[in-house]
């Protein structure tokens, strides 16, 4: 067995771990929250705060190196004019924007205002069943749409890095 | 822009889609499993998120990875390939402990976390069993273990070790 490995293919598979790692999670909240909501409503503040260091602690720092690998592979191959190229930058810089000025800050709107709803709840008659209020329900819900259409940018983004569409 | 796209490379994406889908969420359990220590009311329902995860995320998205693997390895002719049979050997691994080992204890920790928030009663100081413990313990470690042996497996297959 010939094990003969370049640096460029080195980073490439530093590439690739790095998207599992930073996106991976992100298709599995739907089954977190479904659990949650169903199982017990009280830790929903804490399984927003659990998205929150998620985001901070995991997806950040490894889109961060799928992007300084990527820009290594672009630049190795001269290929920073292909679609696919072009494409997975615009997508980062996205999801990027999109972790640090819309999901983190509702994530933890999302966490205070389940605290609220749980201790009005709780005020009412201690140990009630939650039912949580009109604003927490939408703004969960647009977190989750906006969740859905980041995991589709990723998924599309993964299948354009591997067709190697455009170049 | 021309896109002309073979069939194989089309099962080449969905192969790494079914990686991402199947074992990505494992790498964040450490952040999961530290945040949730700080509010242990919350422990059982996350062990139930995280057993939910396990049965309707990695097991079928372990499934599709195997699949595909299978259709490429025999597209390219690859069984020989020192990759191709790791990548099957660790697939079969993976279910093995995902089923036999870390399920059972997944469940476990359920019925202890459960148990302990309940012995706490309403608004009481929630303590940890040495049971739990051990057992958050021993899943953090094989969950790790598994997770060393998906990034290594991300190598073989990228650098197509032995072919």
């Amino acid at each position: 067995m010939v094990v003969a490995v370049t640096f460029y293919t080195f980073v490439l598979a530093v590439h690739i771990a790095a998207i599992v790692i930073a996106f991976g999670i992100t298709f599995a909240y739907p089954v977190m929250y479904a659990v949650g909501i169903r199982a017990e409503p009280r830790s929903m503040p804490g399984l927003h705060r659990i998205q929150d260091s998620v985001g901070k602690f995991v997806i950040s720092p490894f889109m961060g190196l799928a992007l300084l690998a990527g820009i290594y592979l672009a630049s190795k191959l001269h290929s920073f004019s292909d679609f696919y190229v072009q494409w997975g930058i615009a997508v980062i810089v996205i999801l990027g924007a999109l972790g640090g000025a819309f999901f983190a800050p509702r994530e933890r709107r999302l966490a205070e205002l389940a605290e609220r709803d749980i201790a009005a709840a709780d005020q009412s008659s201690p140990g009630a069943t939650i039912v949580f209020g009109e604003e927490y329900k939408r703004l969960r819900t647009l977190v989750f749409r906006v969740n859905v259409l980041a995991s589709a940018l990723i998924l599309l983004s993964i299948y354009f890095m591997t067709a190697q569409t455009g170049a | 822009m021309l896109v002309a796209v073979a069939f194989y490379e089309v099962v080449i994406a969905l192969h790494i889609l079914a990686v991402v889908l199947a074992f990505g969420a494992t790498f964040a359990y450490p952040v999961i499993f530290a945040v949730a220590a700080k509010e242990p009311r919350s422990l059982p329902t996350v062990y139930r998120a995280i057993h939910a995860i396990s049965q309707r995320v990695i097991s079928p998205g372990l499934a599709l990875v195997v699949i595909f693997g299978i259709y490429l390895a025999s597209k390219l002719h690859l069984w020989s390939s020192f990759f191709v049979q790791w990548g099957l050997g660790v697939a079969i691994v993976i279910g093995a402990v995902e089923g036999m080992y870390l399920g059972p204890r997944e469940k476990r920790l359920i019925a202890v976390s459960e148990a302990e928030v309940a012995a706490a009663g309403p608004g009481g100081e929630v303590q940890q069993s040495n049971e739990h413990k051990a057992l958050a313990r021993s899943v953090g470690v094989v969950g790790g273990l598994m997770d060393a042996l998906v990034v290594l497996t991300i190598y073989f297959m990228v650098t197509r070790t032995g072919a």
